[in-house]
């Protein structure tokens, strides 16, 4: 029980991260961009990228709570594809910016992301008689 | 110390002679409008105004800068005033990602400062050497001709603009590589 509250808890803890992340990247106006050099439409294109993430956060949320090992794995790969694209852009974003902090502290979330969903995908039970690939009904996030 | 007119404030910075004047803009005083492009005077998207001038300062000296006026993007015009080129660069939406645009602006602000009625052709000699990977020119030609235009009519000049005089008129020192 404490393991699926915190499974949901990270999940949803990271669908908020990165749908404030992409309000505020998308809150750059192009008044800006003319009067301080800001790269506005990157910063829109940005924006997108996160709206998108949140989304696969949700889809996560929803695969532990179904207990779909699957659609999981599936979408942590997609998210996964997702946060490279995201670091990579971030890292020439910070050097635009001169934040020397920003991509350390993008990789640590994606490490701390990455450990996160390498445990939660071998929580799902794999009882031989699951209709989802070996799920038993709800995700067994305490099975092991 | 190297003292030098940053944005209209007198500024001073005790750092190494053959410092970039790029450098100390964005590392020392923190504005980041002007953007680090190839670090060797070819692409233009660290130009900034040199008393008046369009210079490429990835490759110029901060030494060289002392007891001048160096003017970046974020001192071109304000949030309440935009300068007639920033809201010719929005209403034709010149920018793509954006990357060259202040080094774009600093340029097409100094041929205009020195030369209202540009020809096409000067146009392209002021703005040659600006790298836009996203290959906006066009835009970028069309807000320049659309703002030597406005900037022509009396009526539309805006408070503070001035019209080229004989103190202010400066042939091109050839400072783009």
């Amino acid at each position: 029980m404490i393991k699926q509250f915190f499974a949901y808890s990270f999940c949803i803890t990271n669908a908020i991260i990165f749908i404030i992340v992409g309000i505020e990247v998308a809150n750059v106006t192009v008044e800006q961009a003319a009067l301080e050099g800001m790269t506005q439409r990157v910063y829109a294109s940005i924006s997108y990228v996160d709206y998108m993430m949140t989304a696969t956060w949700i889809v996560l949320a929803i695969a532990i709570m179904q207990g779909r090992r699957d659609l999981f794995l599936g979408t942590a790969w997609f998210y996964l594809g997702l946060i490279v694209c995201d670091a990579v852009i971030s890292h020439f974003m910070s050097v635009e910016a001169n934040d020397p902090t920003f991509t350390p502290m993008l990789l640590s979330l994606m490490v701390m992301q990455s450990i996160f969903l390498y445990w939660a995908i071998g929580r799902f039970s794999t009882a031989p008689n699951s209709s989802d690939a070996g799920a038993v009904g709800k995700v067994q996030l305490s099975g092991r | 110390m190297i003292s030098f007119q940053l944005n209209g404030e007198d500024v001073s910075v005790d750092i190494p002679a053959d410092t970039p004047l790029l450098w100390v803009i964005r590392d020392y005083f923190k504005l980041k409008g002007s953007k680090f492009g190839c670090g060797k005077g070819l692409c233009g998207a660290c130009s900034m105004h040199l008393d008046g001038d369009s210079v490429r300062t990835c490759i110029h000296p901060v030494s060289a800068v002392s007891g001048k006026s160096v003017k970046t993007i974020e001192g071109l015009g304000s949030a309440d005033n935009l300068h007639p080129l920033q809201q010719a660069w929005i209403d034709n939406n010149a920018p793509q990602c954006g990357y060259c645009q202040s080094g774009q602006l600093m340029s097409a602000s100094a041929l205009l400062a020195k030369n209202l009625s540009p020809s096409e052709e000067e146009i392209d000699n002021a703005m040659k050497g600006h790298i836009c990977r996203c290959g906006t020119y066009p835009r970028i030609k069309k807000a320049i001709t659309e703002t030597a235009k406005a900037l022509n009519s009396t009526a539309s000049r805006p408070v503070g603009y001035y019209l080229p005089t004989e103190n202010n008129v400066q042939e091109d020192k050839g400072e783009s590589p």
